[in-house]
């Protein structure tokens, strides 16, 4: 699913009933998805009012989009495949109903309703709504802005720059990397700069990952080189 | 307004945990030796503003 709609950003995970814990290591053989222990104290299954072999959609809002039990659609039929796919799909299909590129999800959250604008900058720390929303920071704590983390690695014998920024799962902002050896020009960093590994979920509630990249060539030559990341809003698939 | 898929309705479940509320909040550990958060305890506020899917499975031999 998520190589086919790639815009999407779904994660899976299990969780197994209290007193199962010693067949854990069998049953996630073969599998990389996270596999959640309950345990008595959290008792989530009777807490969601769950059933075995529930699914629980959440939404962005982490509020249940819909309960699909395989049990009663057997996921070896295709169309119970296709109807467990498209609720996923639907969950993750993002809202802007005020036309102002924030999600609905993410004003709800931090401002509990549409008002904010993406030009606007309640905590005052210079970056906009937009900006914030981009790239993941708080836009009510001028202690959380977004930052690009530099650090000089070494390789061979020469010198590389690495640096990350974290940046939306999904699609709902496009993101593009550029360079400048001026800082009043800019183009496409295209081969300059790679991507050093995939793009990590911080699961740390903001919806964003955090994406590191790496210089092609050596660092300290003659001609400067900057870098920048800019943010536009997402094309809706 | 902008929206990205045509709204399709299916009621698949009933009487779930929280309709019109977020799910009650856990903290659990996660013990898949494969999987990136393993040892990590994980909770669903974790994947706020991202899509999420909880199978409430029963492991077995």
């Amino acid at each position: 699913m998520q190589a086919g709609n790639p815009a999407y950003r779904v994660e899976i995970l299990g969780i197994n009933l209290i007193g199962r814990e010693a067949y854990n290591v069998a049953y996630t053989d073969g599998t990389s998805l996270p596999w959640l222990q309950d345990v008595p104290g959290q008792y989530v299954r009777a807490n969601w009012i769950a059933s075995d072999r529930d699914v629980y959609i959440l939404d962005p809002m982490n509020q249940v989009f819909a309960v699909f039990n395989l049990y009663e659609h057997d996921l070896s039929l295709e169309y119970n495949r296709k109807a467990l796919k498209a609720l996923f799909l639907q969950a993750a299909g993002w809202l802007d109903t005020d036309d102002d590129t924030l999600c609905d999800h993410w004003e709800r959250l931090h401002f509990q309703d549409l008002s904010p604008t993406p030009t606007g900058d309640p905590d005052g720390d210079g970056k906009d709504n937009f900006a914030e929303y981009s790239f993941g920071t708080d836009p009510l704590d001028a202690n959380s802005r977004p930052s690009l983390q530099t650090v000089v690695v070494e390789q061979g014998g020469e010198r590389f720059l690495e640096f990350s920024v974290n940046r939306r799962m999904g699609a709902q902002v496009l993101y593009s990397e550029e360079t400048s050896a001026t800082l009043s020009t800019w183009g496409e960093a295209g081969a300059s700069v790679i991507m050093k590994e995939p793009m990590r979920n911080l699961f740390d509630g903001t919806g964003t990952g955090k994406a590191t990249y790496r210089t092609a060539t050596p660092i300290g030559g003659p001609v400067p080189w900057f870098f920048r990341m800019t943010a536009l809003p997402g094309i809706p698939p | 307004m902008r929206r990205c898929l045509p709204w399709l309705l299916l009621l698949v479940a009933a009487a779930p945990a929280a309709w019109g509320g977020k799910v009650s909040d856990f903290t659990l550990e996660d013990t898949n030796p494969a999987s990136v958060r393993f040892e990590s305890t994980v909770s669903p506020r974790d994947y706020q503003l991202q899509v999420t899917g909880f199978y409430f499975g029963t492991a077995t031999t």
